[in-house]
């Protein structure tokens, strides 16, 4: 088909006006983690409010000229407010645990926002009025273009000038750029952080509101907006490089584009396109196109401190007496009771493979979700295609996930902090777009159906019992690493990485060997995991995976070496009964996490090591 | 050192001993049906789902229940993850002892509690679908389905459209909108299929797919433009429908196109665009207010009585599934999962709109839909111009069905 030039300039500017939205919500979200280091998912959330509150604000105001751009302002400060008050009560109290700690409390308050938001509003999309005067459309070479759309271009452009000279005009803009610099800095020549930080909250916050409240007249407000906008925001910042404005202009700017021009080129891949753009960009620009490299920042090593011990004799006995009591549960309860305790085993075994990559490895990844989907479709797509048993599935998929490890790990240990987490995030986000887009192969969206045990291991005994020994061997193998020589060679470049490379260890070579052992039994994990459903689906690879992992790690502490068992136990036992028993499961269980985070910031196990049992130092 | 940490261990087993050994249900309790759905995930689409459900159970608790034993729904929120679906399901039979699954919400969810039922000898009765696949390719005999599906929205729609236009809709080129999920690629073979039948001699133009949820509305209106088609076939649902509509009307495209919008007139857009609703178009929908049978009638003022609002789309398929298992369950005099199973297969149910049984070939249920086009009046949308259909009408062929299978099967 011919392409008009005027078909061009309307994508062009349609592309522009998407980067539009996506530029003012990514600023705030930018502006706040270049401050406080957090990489906040409830901007999400406060998107989202923006949308609501702007929604009613405008039945009450009206949709006249004022009636209609004062809801939208007023529901902007409002979002700013909800932002100030979860800045002072709660992430204030959590500024000194570690990064992916914070990062887990932001999710719960997004879990926390969508029960309140599906509470208050109710289930149906709102459709609000259109903008006054904006709502028609003007001719460019021939073509309606919404006036709105430009509007918004014009827009983005003003707020992009406003933040321009309040960073670089303003006392206020210094003191923020010194803190996003050098925190410890600002805070000894004696510069209050906290309200520093609370107002570049506020303002993040204000954006992330006008940004939603801006949609009012494009889209209906929905309850899925949070989840919606939040993915593509990290996608623009981390493109841009974290904290800076510029970086964060262009990136919307690709990305808008991208999207715009992608769906007629390659119409059924955009998924995959936007997370390769971002990981062909770090592993060119490793920092974002204009991002820093940081000096001070993150990640596992200072999350993780102190030795970690092998287990006392008498700890060594409970094992086994735990392990003894697990072997006879068959004998007290039902099939539901073996399906549950197999699938705390085999999300035990996938959250102790990261608690490795992470606490003793020392690489903070933040998609390994990876391994665990990889596992699961090479069990899938070997049962289906050429038909293997399962012995030979349950061998090859650790394989496959190697495969993975050593392919994608080489990026990523070339890189660092939350760059790194944030690669191994883009990697894993374009395994799941393949495997949700190439139906032919992997069945998207639909998955893939039939993967069921062989026929000795297909009661629920016997698939327990296999469980059983294939966890246990593999928690207790990962285990016992931390304690071999490549184990501790791991943890010096994990705490002193300078001085480990001047005696001779390879850093990157042992964190890329380190992932790929974490892969091997995540990806073990993940075949089990296909065979205990039955089948496969693009979920296994999701951010959610990730998430669950994550948290269980992280609710058992980090610095634990039992954490990530009972975190395991704690989670699922936790999630399973309660959304069993309540409709506001979200809301409690981000409470619940949220209470951790804060009460108990190194975990439930570390919390009472540190509380009943002395450390040897 | 771990002494605590072993402690915590500890208490964990032992709470997970508890819970999982509490006992299972005793004779003369409820006779229990297992609901998995979309509850947070899609709380719209199961409000009235679940309100229907309700209004069922109530009416034949009140009669004196089945088999001298109430019935029960214990509903489970799928999450729309399919593995969640299967964890359910099994809590659900195992431990909860249901003697029939229902429930819809997303097609992954869907195939995977159908495979899990079928290994596990329970039937599945699935409330909610747009994907065909599972009751053709993935077909299993553990599996109902008592609503509308892709085929009847597009076989009820482009008759609909031949009956609108006559001749002049021959010759035309056909654009194609939806998510890129795999209904919206069975659908658009389905649309290909009947227009090929119908004599349609269509030109089908490169079919356009966004991301579920994330319509990039504008971008995807100017490609339409430029593809310039008279013939615009949208698949798309909730907020990414109501972008697509406001974009196209902004950028003047859909005048003089010819649209057809299987789910738009569902009630739950209809609440939402009000009078935004574009006119003129192809639609199924449920037109409460017109049906005035008695049967219905009564139906709907139980309904409002109940909830003090008019029945949505899903409200009719919940009250139906619970009636059809309360007569499967009285036909096989049992609460067994298999003895039902087999009775669902050969039992016949009254529902608001007629009598219904669920066919051999792959157990679709004769269900009652309406197709019409979508109007504003007096600032209120609604269906007008509908018929009403029945599934039966608008099916493949059974050989189609069962080479569909066959195909695969062999692949598998």
């Amino acid at each position: 088909m011919g392409w008009r030039l005027s078909f061009f300039l309307i994508q062009f500017l349609t592309g522009l006006s998407s980067a539009a939205v996506l530029f003012l919500v990514a600023s705030g979200l930018s502006l706040i983690f270049g401050v406080t280091r957090i990489l906040n998912f409830a901007h999400g959330s406060l998107y989202m409010l923006g949308a609501f509150i702007s929604y009613t604000l405008v039945q009450h105001l009206g949709d006249g000229v004022l009636g209609f751009w004062g809801s939208l302002l007023l529901a902007s400060c409002a979002t700013a407010a909800i932002g100030t008050i979860i800045e002072i009560l709660i992430l204030r109290r959590i500024y000194h645990v570690p990064e992916l700690f914070q990062l887990l409390a932001t999710f719960a308050l997004l879990l926390v926002f969508q029960d309140i938001t599906l509470h208050i509003w109710g289930p149906e999309d709102l459709l609000g009025p259109q903008a006054p005067s904006l709502s028609g459309s003007i001719e460019i070479l021939g073509e309606a273009f919404p006036t709105y759309d430009l509007f918004l271009i014009g827009l983005a452009g003003v707020v992009i000038t406003g933040l321009y000279l309040l960073l670089f005009k303003t006392r206020w803009g210094v003191l923020l750029r010194a803190a996003t610099e050098d925190r410890e800095m600002l805070a000894n020549l004696g510069v209050n952080q906290k309200w520093l930080f609370t107002s570049v909250f506020a303002l993040g916050s204000f954006l992330a509101g006008l940004g939603g409240a801006l949609q009012l007249p494009r889209e209906s407000v929905s309850l899925s907006m949070d989840m919606n906008v939040i993915i593509d925001v990290f996608v623009v910042i981390v493109i841009g490089g974290l904290g800076s404005l510029r970086g964060t202009v262009l990136s919307a700017i690709i990305v808008g584009l991208v999207r715009a021009f992608g769906i007629l080129i390659f119409p059924e891949i955009t998924l995959v396109l936007l997370f390769l753009i971002m990981a062909i960009v770090l592993i060119f620009k490793p920092h974002g196109l204009f991002g820093k490299a940081e000096d001070s920042v993150i990640a596992s090593s200072q999350l993780a401190s102190g030795a970690l011990c092998p287990a006392p004799k008498w700890g060594r006995t409970l094992a086994v007496v735990i392990a003894a009591g697990l072997l006879t549960l068959p004998l007290f309860v039902g099939d539901y009771g073996l399906v549950l305790t197999s699938e705390i085993m085999i999300w035990a075994l996938f959250a102790v493979s990261l608690h490795f990559i992470m606490s003793p490895g020392g690489v903070g990844v933040f998609g390994h979700a990876l391994y665990f989907g990889l596992g699961a479709y090479a069990t899938a797509l070997l049962t289906k295609y050429l038909a293997v048993t399962m012995p030979v599935a349950l061998l090859a998929s650790p394989l496959a996930a190697i495969l993975g490890a050593v392919l994608f790990g080489w990026f990523c240990v070339r890189s660092q902090g939350m760059y790194l987490a944030m690669l191994t995030f883009a990697f894993a986000q374009m395994v799941w777009a393949v495997a949700f887009q190439w139906y032919d192969v992997t069945g998207g969206d639909n998955g893939m159906l039939g993967i069921w045990p062989a026929e000795w291991a297909s009661n629920k005994t016997a698939f327990y019992y296999m469980t059983y020994a294939l966890c246990g061997a593999g928690i207790l193998l990962l285990r016992s690493f931390i304690f071999t020589p490549f184990g501790y060679a791991l943890r010096a470049v994990r705490d002193q990485s300078k001085r480990a490379e001047a005696l001779g260890l390879n850093a990157m070579r042992l964190q890329w060997i380190g992932m790929g052992v974490a892969g091997a039994f995540a990806g073990l994990a993940g075949s089990l995991f296909a065979y205990s459903k039955g089948s496969v689906f693009p979920t296994s690879l999701d951010i959610h995976t990730t998430l669950n992992a994550f948290v269980m790690v992280m609710i058992g502490g980090f610095n634990t070496l039992t954490g990530p068992l009972v975190g395991s136990v704690i989670y699922i036992m936790l999630e399973t009964e309660i959304s069993r028993v309540s409709e506001v499961w979200r809301l409690l269980l981000g409470s619940i996490i949220l209470a951790i985070v804060i009460f108990f910031p190194q975990g439930l196990v570390g919390a009472f090591n540190k509380r009943f049992i002395k450390v040897k130092e | 050192m771990k002494k605590v940490s072993a402690l915590f261990v500890g208490l964990s087993l032992l709470t997970l001993t508890l819970t999982l050994t509490l006992p299972a249900h005793a004779a003369g309790e409820p006779i229990k049906i297992g609901d998995i759905n979309a509850y947070s995930a899609m709380p719209v689409m199961v409000e009235g789902y679940k309100n229907g459900v309700d209004l069922a159970l109530d009416e034949i608790n009140q009669a004196g229940g089945v088999l001298g034993r109430p019935l029960e729904v214990i509903s489970r929120d799928s999450k729309l993850l399919p593995a969640e679906g299967i964890k359910h399901a099994q809590e659900l039979a195992s431990r909860e002892g249901v003697s029939v699954l229902t429930g819809c919400g997303g097609s992954g969810v869907t195939l995977a509690v159908s495979s899990w039922a079928d290994k596990n000898n329970i039937a599945f009765i699935e409330t909610s679908a747009v994907s065909d696949s599972a009751i053709w390719e993935n077909w299993n005999k553990h599996f109902f389905r008592i609503t509308w599906g892709g085929y009847m929205y597009m076989s009820s729609s482009i008759d609909k459209a031949i009956e609108l236009y006559g001749d002049k809709i021959k010759g035309k080129k056909w654009a194609f909108v939806s998510p890129n999920l795999e209904y919206g690629h069975a659908v658009l073979n389905i649309a290909q299929k009947i227009a090929d039948e119908r004599g349609l001699q269509a030109t089908w133009l490169q079919p356009l797919w966004s991301d579920w949820g994330k319509l990039d509305a504008g971008a995807t209106i100017t490609a339409l433009k430029q593809q310039q088609p008279d013939v615009v076939i949208s698949m798309f649902l909730t907020s990414d429908l109501t972008k697509f509509i406001r974009e196209g009307s902004k950028r003047k495209f859909f005048a003089n196109k010819i649209v057809i919008a299987p789910q738009l007139a569902a009630p739950e857009h209809l609440n939402t665009l009000k009078n935004e609703t574009p006119k003129g178009w192809i639609s199924v929908g449920f037109p409460v207010e017109d049906l005035k049978t008695p049967a219905f009638l009564e139906f709907k003022d139980k309904y409002q009585a109940k909830y003090h609002q008019l029945p949505m789309t899903y409200s009719m398929m919940g009250y139906n599934v619970v009636h059809a298992i309360a007569k499967a369950i009285e036909q096989a005099g049992s609460d067994n999962p298999e003895k039902i199973r087999a009775a669902l297969e050969t039992v016949s149910f009254i529902t608001p709109t007629g009598e219904q049984s669920f066919r051999s070939i792959d157990h679709q249920a004769n269900v009652t839909f309406w197709v019409g086009t979508t109007d504003v009046v007096n600032g209120e949308a609604k269906l007008a111009h509908w018929t009403q259909e029945t599934a039966t009408n608008h099916s493949p062929s059974d050989a189609w069905i069962l080479e569909q299978r066959t195909n695969a099967n062999t692949m598998k």
